[in-house]
């Protein structure tokens, strides 16, 4: 059994920027000036580490350098390395051109660290190769994912044991400029083949769909009711999604949909926000975090608003998941999922979570 | 199969009809004579009440009223006409029509709510002693009767969970923990009353999840209200450890009884140890639904609670009964005079005429009925039975259609529709929210025979082939039913599109 891997080493670093993306070469650039560094490592590390009490099951087989080798190496793996880069700064083409000769090489499975442009470009190399990808990157639209880097590694141990289906999977992507300027349009962009086991796999993010307006607005008051009751002074963040644009829009506020802004006295103080602007505008302030999961998955953390960071967090009165019940009963399983990369938070915030489901209502969902 | 063909009449509506100064009685003028004595009829009726203008009802003849609501009878499918097995949740059993003679005859037509108490003795009497059996069947100490509907009963009991509260100086709890497939009525009662409510959801076993519940508890918790077994007819064996948990943080338990019937003479609430339960009449307890009242649920309490209920109960001091008026601590009066003694009267007579063997063969059988219907059901390619799998239910199910939807894209409300070309009234598929996908949610109770649940079967068997081979034929249903169209839902849940009295319906269509 031979499993391939391969990282691109820039996958998830417009995240924390609050770029929406790292497609755009200038803005990840401006990013690392600013002293944004990738997710990436600790992200195929955390996978990798699942796969340490079966390392004599399999062979690995890596990308060199930053694209596979060093992390690998990092948690003791020595894989054979496959194939070259010329410079640090990888690109699209080296993505496509490695896992081709991974593929070659006769890996049975490619297992990649990036978001939904690194499965594009894997998708065009080896359409037909069982392939996973680790979440790394800020966009994650496609169905390739495992639900956090350590399922990753358990979709590993179950293929390697023969216990996993695998199906066609979508590759999904949007436009990250038209994500910059708050439309969602994402496109199909093909299938790769992925091993599939029970629900550890992301499932297809559903975009647009629309929510009862009602019960949209049920919520959104219940919200403004809980602003109003919070100690003068608090500020309130707001992750992206229609639900949390509800509740601008019932205070006649505009909501930068897939960014993050913040509320004080029920006026936008700050808008479309990155992980600095967040902790600069918060420090020595009380404030709560109003968040709703990703539709169909269940993120509340890691996914789409990681300007919100574990860091941050840590400093929240309070942090309140609101959603409305369709929307929790679509949920696979109907759990949340927290993965802000800091396992101390993930950890502190998994359990029982009383969800905002309405004007004094609440759900009481798990957070896994 | 039935070649079932419905009337269609394309009757109008009645404020449409008749014309002007056609009358269905000429009321004769009073005589001379006792107008002298008395004044005219319009006289005895204070000025500030009297209409400057006369309504505008319509002008028909007693004729054609009896027309038109008899040709409207004939374009609904009622439970006395159908097997009405579809409705789950509902216990659609058969209303005993010799209590109708007993709920007409002039002793009970005939009282009135402010008589003297020594001339309805009678009545009382049956008040007095439902209660008693009542308290026989759930354990519960005292009952009130006076709540005019299931709802309302789990709100008056909501009601006394607050004044007990009250009463020991804990009104800070303000948070009522509910299940999200217990009746939504518990919810919404609770959320009248001021209360944050609270939803536990099922585990991966289709169970209520006990360690939700457990991190729901807690000082604020005023009250537990749920249904068991829920809708899904899934029995919640550890019933008895909720009730624990929420006691042990200070909280009362209400139980949801609306649907008695796969339990009665089996379980009984006190033995769970919950503090309250009620019971809707009008389901399990046999008197008809009547489509929106009059109804009758029963709510019933332990001893340290019966202070709080509802005034005036029923008491009896060895001679003669009486009504007794609860004092302070009691929540009030839920329904005026006496709540709706004419269901009381059926629910006595239901009660009477079964004795507690014949109640207990009602759970019994309706629990036989439905997981045979459930393995016929099941024997259907396409539909499922999700949640707690190769667990049995008691008195009805939830099942789904989702595997059929995904095979042929036909889903429950496609057969719904369908359905009532073959002659039953539409289904029941779920309360809100569709946790189960194409839900679908039927309770042969025990009024039904074998073969009347073979011809329900079979319709569905019937349709499932239908929609594998047709699909577009379940599509466009219905066909053979008194409105042949498919009705825009929309118009029945946006607001702006509803109206639900005549004169709100001219408003909408003028404008």
């Amino acid at each position: 059994m031979r499993i391939g891997l391969i990282v691109n080493p820039i996958a998830g670093i417009g995240g924390a920027a609050g770029l929406k993306g790292s497609d755009d070469r200038a803005l990840v650039a401006a990013a690392q000036k600013q002293g944004f560094s990738s997710p990436v490592r600790q992200r195929i590390g955390e996978a990798l580490a699942v796969l340490q009490d079966i390392k004599g099951s399999f062979e690995l087989y890596s990308a060199p350098a930053v694209m596979g080798e060093a992390i690998a190496q990092e948690q003791g793996f020595a894989p054979r390395v496959i194939g070259k880069i010329s410079s640090a700064k990888t690109t699209a083409e080296d993505t496509s051109r490695l896992a081709a000769e991974l593929k070659a090489a006769g890996c049975d499975l490619i297992l990649f660290g990036g978001g939904d442009g690194t499965a594009r470009d894997i998708a065009a190399a080896v359409a037909d190769l069982p392939c996973l990808g680790i979440p790394s990157g800020v966009k994650m639209h496609s169905a390739c994912f495992a639900a956090t880097p350590r399922r990753a590694g358990e979709v590993v141990k179950r293929f390697i044991n023969g216990q996993c289906q695998i199906l066609p999977r979508e590759i999904m992507d949007i436009d990250e400029g038209q994500f910059r300027s708050g439309r969602v349009s994402a496109k199909l962009y093909g299938y790769l083949m992925v091993p599939v086991y029970e629900n550890l796999l992301q499932g297809k993010k559903n975009s647009g769909v629309i929510w009862e307006a009602a019960a949209l607005q049920n919520l959104a008051r219940g919200v403004i009711a809980e602003m109003e009751a919070a100690p003068v002074g608090t500020l309130f963040i707001f992750g992206p999604g229609t639900t949390t644009a509800a509740v601008f829009g019932e205070l006649g506020l505009n909501k930068t949909l897939l960014g993050v802004d913040v509320l004080s006295n029920k006026e936008v103080i700050a808008a479309d926000c990155n992980e600095q602007d967040l902790k600069r505008i918060t420090q020595n302030k009380s404030f709560y975090v109003f968040v709703t999961p990703i539709g169909g998955q269940g993120y509340i953390f890691g996914r789409g608003n990681q300007q919100i960071s574990a860091e941050l967090l840590i400093n929240a009165a309070q942090i309140r998941v609101i959603a409305v019940i369709d929307k929790l009963i679509s949920l696979p399983e109907q759990a949340l999922i927290v993965d802000t990369g800091n396992e101390a938070v993930n950890q502190g915030l998994r359990g029982f979570c009383r969800v905002l489901t309405g004007y004094g209502t609440e759900a009481m969902i798990k957070i896994i | 199969m039935r070649n079932f063909q419905q009337a269609r009449w394309d009757e109008p509506i009645i404020m449409e009809m008749g014309s002007e100064g056609e009358r269905g009685v000429l009321m004769p003028l009073a005589e001379e004579r006792v107008t002298d004595a008395v004044g005219s009829a319009q006289s005895l009726i204070p000025a500030a009440m009297r209409r400057k203008n006369a309504p505008k009802l319509p002008q028909m003849s007693q004729m054609q009223v009896l027309r038109h609501f008899l040709r409207l009878s004939q374009e609904t499918i009622g439970t006395d006409i159908n097997i009405d097995i579809g409705l789950g949740t509902c216990t659609m059993k058969y209303s005993p029509k010799v209590h109708e003679q007993f709920v007409r005859s002039p002793k009970m037509s005939e009282l009135h709510p402010l008589q003297d108490e020594s001339t309805v003795q009678g009545i009382l009497q049956i008040l007095y002693e439902t209660d008693n059996y009542l308290q026989e069947i759930s354990g519960m100490d005292k009952f009130s009767l006076q709540p005019s509907g299931g709802t309302q009963a789990i709100y008056g009991n909501v009601a006394v969970i607050r004044a007990y509260h009250k009463a020991n100086g804990e009104d800070y709890r303000d948070e009522i923990i509910t299940t999200i497939l217990s009746h939504p009525g518990n919810a919404a009662a609770a959320s009248t009353a001021g209360y944050k409510v609270i939803t536990i959801y099922p585990d991966k076993d289709g169970y209520p999840d006990i360690e939700a519940l457990r991190a729901a508890v807690g000082p604020k918790t005023a009250g537990l209200l749920i249904t068991n077994p829920e809708d899904t007819g899934i029995y919640n064996f550890r019933i008895k450890e909720f009730v624990n948990l929420v006691h042990s943080v200070g909280g009362l338990c209400s139980y949801d009884q609306a649907n008695v019937n796969g339990v009665f003479g089996l379980a009984r609430a006190k033995e769970a140890g919950f503090d309250m339960c009620h019971f809707n009449l009008h389901k399990s307890f046999s008197s008809p639904h009547g489509c929106q009242g009059p109804a009758a649920g029963a709510q019933g309490v332990v001893a340290k609670l019966a202070p709080f209920l509802a005034t005036p109960t029923v008491e009896f001091d060895g001679e003669k009964y009486y009504l007794q008026d609860n004092g302070e601590q009691s929540i009030g009066k839920l329904r005026k005079f006496w709540g709706v003694p004419q269901v009381i009267l059926r629910t006595y007579a239901y009660i009477r005429s079964l004795g507690p063997e014949g109640m207990k063969k009602i759970a019994e059988l309706s629990i036989l009925n439905n997981n045979y219907l459930l393995k016929k059901m099941l024997e259907i390619e396409g539909i499922e039975l999700p949640l707690a799998p190769g667990k049995r239910r008691l008195e009805q199910a939830r099942l789904s259609w989702n595997k059929l939807y995904e095979q042929t894209g036909v889903g429950t409300d496609d057969i719904d529709r369908r359905i009532v070309d073959y002659g039953f009234q539409c289904f029941f598929a779920s309360h809100h929210p569709r946790l189960i996908p194409e839900p679908f949610t039927p309770e042969p109770v025990e009024t039904y025979s074998k073969a009347d649940i073979d011809e329900f079967v079979a319709a569905f068997a019937s349709i499932a082939d239908e929609a594998r081979h047709n699909p577009e034929l379940v599509k466009n249903a219905p066909y053979k039913a008194a409105l042949a169209t498919q009705i825009d839902g929309e118009g029945l849940t946006d607001p702006k599109r509803f109206a639900t009295t005549w004169r709100a319906f001219k408003k909408y269509v003028d404008k």
